[in-house]
């Protein structure tokens, strides 16, 4: 397998991809490399890589979302240490509307920010079924209802019908 | 008349339809104002999240393939890390004495040594192995030979300080130089142009050295943003309430 050409190739999308799910770009390259060095430990088929990449990338970003929620739960119940770190993009000043749209993203579930996140990197239907572990066959149903969510979170003036 | 559900409508759209499917579903919008008025609203929604997820997005940071492959070295599983540390460690207490000894059989075992890591990592690349181990030339640090440092890249530098235990005291301070230093005892190190990986120290106090003269500078603890350079100063990223200054120190939250 030619490493070199693989990180060319899917570098800059997985990188947008956990850059859109976390919100910091130093965590996202974080995930990012740390997914294709998880890459030179398995044998994975040509054709299968993208789906691999973004599924390990996927868990990198949950798994850190556990710590991350453990420890704000333990700030909460003692309120001792730190102030809790705010979010990057808070820190970075981002405009209002990235807010409004980090706001809605948050909104959705974990999978169902995922699914929406994967179709907009071209992913088959097929491909994000295997990602996030739902039947190929849900995966329509499972989209539109997200992208209405979304919509609702996003601009809550506008009630779809 | 059945109409078509959103799912499929969107199906449509993404061209997830089979051939005898998106006919019908064609057909049936023809002749169906009421489901071309909501493949026109699922079309919306499409445009609407395009939008504004890519309100999100910032440049890819500049990483080549190299720089992540010389984060892993060659072997697989974990600790890969430990024999390029063990070596590092030896060589970084008898380099002053070799370097004062030219051609004496110390020098010979470290080219050895050096070569030796190099086939670890694979490319045989003395030069870039002796990069890697670069460390500041402070009797602190060959004593404790728990150190490394890189130069900055482009003026920036970025720490990341992982799995430290909790409650484990984080010093970053300012220093004169072109290197950025991490004195972590017990700790597994990997490094890249300008960054540094600090994983997995024992819980004595963590050093962190940062060249005044970056034009940018990051410290991460336990993957959070914890320190940054602006201005000149170290804020606490952890702290609000913090003053800016040019040494500060604070301690890694529980898990």
């Amino acid at each position: 397998m030619d490493y070199e050409e693989v990180f060319d190739r899917h570098y800059s999308a997985l990188f947008r991809y956990l850059h859109r799910l976390t919100g910091d770009a130093d965590v996202a390259d974080d995930l990012a490399q740390e997914a294709f060095i998880r890459l030179l430990e398995r044998d994975v088929s040509d054709e299968g890589i993208r789906s691999w990449l973004f599924t390990v990338a996927r868990n990198l970003v949950r798994d850190r979302s556990r710590v991350r929620s453990r420890r704000e739960e333990l700030l909460d119940q003692y309120d001792t240490g730190p102030s809790r770190p705010r979010r990057p993009d808070e820190t970075a000043e981002r405009k209002e509307r990235v807010e409004a749209v980090r706001a809605a993203l948050d909104e959705l579930s974990e999978r169902d920010r995922t699914m929406l996140l994967l179709r907009e990197e071209g992913f088959k239907y097929s491909e994000i079924a295997e990602v996030v572990g739902v039947k190929p066959s849900s995966v329509g149903t499972l989209l539109a209802r997200a992208l209405r969510r979304f919509e609702e979170a996003y601009d809550p003036g506008k009630r779809t019908e | 008349m059945t109409h078509i559900d959103e799912s499929r409508l969107l199906a449509r759209l993404d061209g997830e339809l089979s051939g005898d499917d998106r006919a019908r579903v064609e057909e049936h919008l023809r002749e169906c104002p009421e489901c071309r008025e909501r493949s026109q609203a699922v079309e919306r929604r499409i445009e609407l999240f395009s939008r504004a997820v890519e309100r999100l997005d910032v440049t890819p940071p500049r990483v080549r393939w190299s720089d992540v492959r010389d984060r892993t070295g060659s072997r697989p599983g974990p600790g890969r890390f430990a024999p390029i540390l063990k070596a590092a460690a030896v060589i970084l207490v008898v380099t002053g004495v070799a370097s004062a000894v030219p051609g004496s059989p110390v020098d010979d075992w470290i080219g050895g040594a050096v070569d030796e890591v190099a086939g670890w990592l694979g490319g045989g690349d003395r030069a870039a192995v002796e990069a890697e181990m670069e460390v500041p030339e402070t009797t602190e640090a060959r004593e404790a030979a728990t150190g490394v440092a890189v130069r900055l890249d482009a003026g920036a530098v970025r720490v990341s300080l992982d799995e430290l235990p909790e409650g484990t005291e984080v010093r970053v301070r300012l220093v004169s130089g072109d290197q950025a230093v991490v004195e972590a005892g017990g700790a597994r190190y990997r490094t890249a142009p300008g960054r540094i990986q600090a994983i997995g120290a024992s819980g004595g106090p963590v050093s962190v050295r940062i060249p005044r003269d970056a034009t940018a500078a990051r410290v991460l603890v336990n993957g959070t943003p914890a320190v940054a350079l602006e201005d000149g100063r170290l804020r606490v990223i952890l702290d609000a309430d913090a003053e800016p200054d040019t040494a500060v120190t604070l301690r890694t939250p529980g898990p």
